[in-house]
C-alpha cells in the first residue's frame, strides 16, 4: 500500500507504538465501551501520554512535525485492530486547522499545551436548524470591548465533555448583512468548561458521546479567535477535508478488519460438510470487497497528497471522491461481515454488529454521501446547483 | 540519620553507574508469517524479537536507577528502523554487527568481542529468540567472557555489586545469587516492556548507531525451514454452557491436554 509505504521512519515507528496500545485495548475492551456507552477515557488518555495527541503539531513546539498521512494511518491502523478511532480523529484534524490557521500568539500558548497532552477534540458547528448547508448556522458572536459574546444552540458536538478546548462555529456577521453567505463566520477556541454553556447527552446508534449545547452570553476573550475575524470559513473548509481523508482512511481500516474476520470465519466454518468459504456465494462478496479495497487504498495517498497541496478543488474533489467511496465500502464490507458470520455476527460478542454500526455513522457525518456527490457534480463537473 | 546508617549499612551503598549491555536481534514479526503452498512466507516486517524487549526495558530500568548506561548489541539483520525502537525505548546507543547467515555459535563470538571491549558489569538478553529459539546466546557469551550466567530470571535484585536472580523453572522457581559482573537472560514475566512516546522517538534519532561487519564461518548450517502444520480437529460442542464445559474438560483429558 502505496500510502504506508511512504511513511517515514519515525512515521512507521509511531504505527509501531499504534499497535502496542491497541495490544492493551482489544476487541473485548472496545465491546465494553459500546456495550455501557462509556468513553475510552483509558485509551484516550494513554494516547496522549504516549504523544501522539501531538504528531501534528510543528517540531518547533515540541510536536512530531507529521501531516495528514501519519494522522490517517494512525487512525487507520486503530480501526483495523479492531479498535474505534472516532474518539481521537477530532483531536486530528482540529490540530491540523490550528496549524494551518492559528496565529503567532495562540501557537505560542497552545501548541506547548497540545503537546503536554492537552485535548482539541471537538468542532462545534452544526446546528438543529443547519448541518449541510453550513453558512446558514445561526450562533451569533457579538463583539463587547476586548471579547465576544456568543449565543445560539450546537447539535450532535462529539466528545465536549472529555476535551479542554473546542473549536466554536459562529457567525461575527449575521448572512443577510454579507455579500457572499461564506463570510462572517469566525474561529473560536473556547475553554470546554465556559460559563454559559450547558449540555444534554444525545443517545445515538453507536459509541459517540455526542451532545446538544446551549450556549447562553459565553464569553470569549478577541485573542481566542482562530485566525482572522469574519474570514473563519476557508480555513474550515480546508479543515474539512483533511477530516474526509482521515475518516476515509478509518473507514479502510474498518474494511480490513472486517474482511479479515470474514475470510478467517469462512475458512473455518463448515457447513454441509465443507468450510462454507467454499460456496461462490460466499467467496465473490469478499473478493470483490478486497478488489475495490485495493483501489481504495490507492486513492488513499493521492489523497493524502491533494488535501496537503495547496490546490483547493483538486483536494475537495479527491477528499470527497475518497470519503465517498470508502463510506460505501466499508458499509458494503460490513454487510458482508454479517452475512458470512450469520447469527455469530448479529451476536454481540464479535463485535461485528457494533463495528457496522459504527461503520453506518460515516454514510451521514462528516458530510452526507449525497453531499460529497454534490461537491463533485458541480464544483468538478460543472453541472448546476440545486441549492 | 547516622544511627539508622550504622544500623542498616546496607542503607549507604548506592548502586552507582551500572552500564549494562542488552543483547536484541531483528526477527521477522512471526505474526505476520503465513503459510502458502505448503511454504513458509518470510517476507513479512521485522520486530525486536519478543523476549529481547524484556530485556532492553530491564536494561533500561537499571540504567535509571543506577544512573549509569544502557548499550544495545544486535547481530544479524540490522534493520535501521528496528533499531530506533530500541535506542526509542531508552537505550543509550547501539552496536550494529551485520553479518551472513551466522548461527548462534558465531552470534555469540560476536557479542563476546564487544562485551570484552566494553567490560560492562551486567549483560542481558530475552530468554530465547522468537525465530532460532536456541536459548544458547546468552550462556556461550559468559562462558566466552569468563563470567557466571543466570537464565531464565523472572525478576532480579541488584546489591552494590552482588545480584539476586529468581529463576522460572516451571514448577520451580530457583533463586540465585551471584557477583557482577555477569550474563542473564530473562524470561516474558520480569516486566512489561514501555511503549515509546512521540518524544522518545523522535529523540532516538540523535543517539549513536555504530555499525560493524562481522565475518564467520558457521558450525551448522541452515538448510530449510519448513512450516509445521497442526490439524485442528474441528471439534464443536453444542449445548448449555455449564454442559458444554464438562464436555470441553472431558474431551481436553482424553486428548491429554489436561
Amino acid at each position: 500500500m502505496r500510502a504506508l509505504n511512504k511513511l517515514d521512519e519515525e512515521g512507521q515507528l509511531l504505527l509501531g507504538v499504534v499497535r502496542e496500545l491497541m495490544g492493551k485495548y482489544g476487541e473485548s475492551y472496545w465491546n465494553k465501551m459500546d456495550e455501557s456507552q462509556s468513553f475510552p477515557e483509558d485509551f484516550v488518555k494513554e494516547f496522549m501520554k504516549l504523544g501522539l495527541g501531538a504528531i501534528l503539531i510543528p517540531k518547533e513546539w515540541g510536536g512530531g512535525g507529521k501531516g495528514v498521512r501519519e494522522a490517517s494511518l494512525i487512525l487507520r491502523e486503530i480501526n483495523l485492530l479492531g479498535g474505534n478511532s472516532y474518539f481521537v480523529h477530532g483531536h486530528y484534524y482540529l490540530t491540523a486547522m490550528l496549524v494551518r490557521c492559528a496565529g503567532k500568539e495562540m501557537r505560542d500558548w497552545l501548541f506547548p499545551e497540545v503537546v503536554q497532552g492537552k485535548r482539541v477534540m471537538t468542532l462545534a458547528l452544526t446546528e438543529p436548524e443547519a448541518g449541510s448547508d453550513s453558512t446558514r448556522i445561526s450562533t451569533l458572536a457579538e463583539r463587547q470591548g476586548d471579547r465576544f459574546v456568543v449565543s445560539g444552540r450546537k447539535v450532535f458536538i462529539s466528545r465536549i465533555s472529555h476535551t479542554d478546548y473546542f473549536v466554536l462555529v459562529a457567525r461575527t456577521k449575521r448572512v443577510d448583512e454579507v455579500r457572499k453567505k461564506t463570510e462572517g463566520v469566525t474561529l473560536f477556541l473556547v475553554d470546554a468548561n465556559v460559563r454559559g454553556l450547558q449540555m444534554r447527552k444525545i443517545r445515538t446508534m453507536s459509541n459517540t458521546d455526542a451532545y446538544e449545547l446551549a450556549l447562553d452570553k459565553v464569553e470569549v476573550p478577541e485573542d481566542r479567535v482562530i485566525g482572522e475575524v469574519d474570514r473563519g470559513f476557508p480555513c474550515l473548509l480546508k479543515t474539512l477535508n483533511a477530516e474526509r481523508v482521515m475518516i476515509a482512511a478509518e473507514l479502510l481500516g474498518n474494511v480490513r478488519w472486517f474482511l479479515e474476520k470474514s475470510v478467517d470465519y469462512a475458512k473455518r466454518r463448515v457447513v454441509f460438510g465443507r468450510p462454507i468459504g467454499a460456496n461462490q456465494g460466499v467467496q465473490f462478496p469478499l473478493a470483490e470487497v478486497y478488489a475495490r479495497l485495493l483501489a481504495l487504498e490507492e486513492l488513499l495517498d493521492a489523497s493524502v497528497e491533494a488535501v496537503e497541496g495547496e490546490e483547493e478543488r483538486r483536494a475537495g474533489e479527491m477528499a470527497n471522491a475518497l470519503k465517498y467511496l470508502s463510506a460505501e465500502l466499508a458499509w458494503d464490507a460490513a454487510n458482508v461481515a454479517m452475512d458470512v458470520h450469520g447469527g455469530y455476527g448479529y451476536a454481540s460478542d464479535l463485535g461485528i454488529e457494533r463495528k457496522l454500526r459504527e461503520t453506518r455513522l460515516y454514510k451521514v457525518a462528516p458530510v452526507s454521501q449525497n453531499l460529497a456527490l454534490s461537491y463533485i457534480a458541480t464544483a468538478v463537473l460543472g453541472l448546476p446547483r440545486s441549492y | 540519620m547516622l544511627a539508622d546508617l550504622l544500623i542498616h549499612p546496607r542503607l549507604v551503598r548506592v548502586e552507582v553507574g551500572l552500564n549494562v549491555v542488552v543483547g536484541f536481534k531483528v526477527v521477522p514479526d512471526e505474526t505476520l508469517i503465513k503459510v502458502s503452498s505448503g511454504k513458509l512466507d518470510m517476507n513479512v516486517a521485522v520486530k525486536i524479537s519478543t523476549y529481547d524487549k524484556n530485556a532492553i526495558e530491564e536494561a533500561v530500568r537499571i540504567k535509571e536507577s543506577t544512573g549509569g548506561k544502557a548499550i544495545g548489541v544486535t547481530v544479524g539483520n540490522t534493520d535501521r528502523k528496528t533499531i530506533r525502537e530500541a535506542l526509542s525505548m531508552g537505550v543509550d546507543e547501539v552496536v550494529a554487527i551485520s553479518t551472513q547467515y551466522t548461527d548462534v555459535l558465531g552470534t555469540a563470538t560476536a557479542i563476546a568481542e564487544e562485551v570484552r571491549s566494553m567490560n560492562p558489569d551486567l549483560v542481558l538478553f530475552g530468554e530465547t529468540t522468537t525465530d532460532g529459539s536456541t536459548s544458547g546466546l546468552g550462556p556461550m557469551v559468559a562462558e566466552f567472557w569468563g563470567v557466571p550466567v543466570i537464565t531464565f530470571a523472572k525478576s532480579i535484585k541488584l546489591d552494590g555489586k552482588v545480584i539476586r536472580a529468581e529463576r522460572s523453572l516451571t514448577p520451580v522457581v530457583e533463586i540465585v545469587e551471584t557477583e557482577l559482573p555477569t550474563v542473564v537472560t530473562v524470561t516474558g514475566e520480569i516486566n512489561s516492556p514501555r511503549i515509546p512516546t512521540l518524544r522518545q522517538i523522535m529523540e532516538s534519532s540523535k543517539k549513536p548507531v555504530r555499525t560493524k561487519e562481522f565475518k564467520s564461518s558457521p558450525m551448522a548450517s541452515l538448510d530449510s525451514v519448513e512450516p509445521y502444520l497442526v490439524q485442528r480437529k474441528r471439534i464443536v460442542l453444542e449445548g448449555k454452557t455449564e454442559e458444554v464445559v464438562q464436555k470441553l474438560i472431558e474431551a481436553l483429558r482424553k486428548e491429554g491436554a489436561l
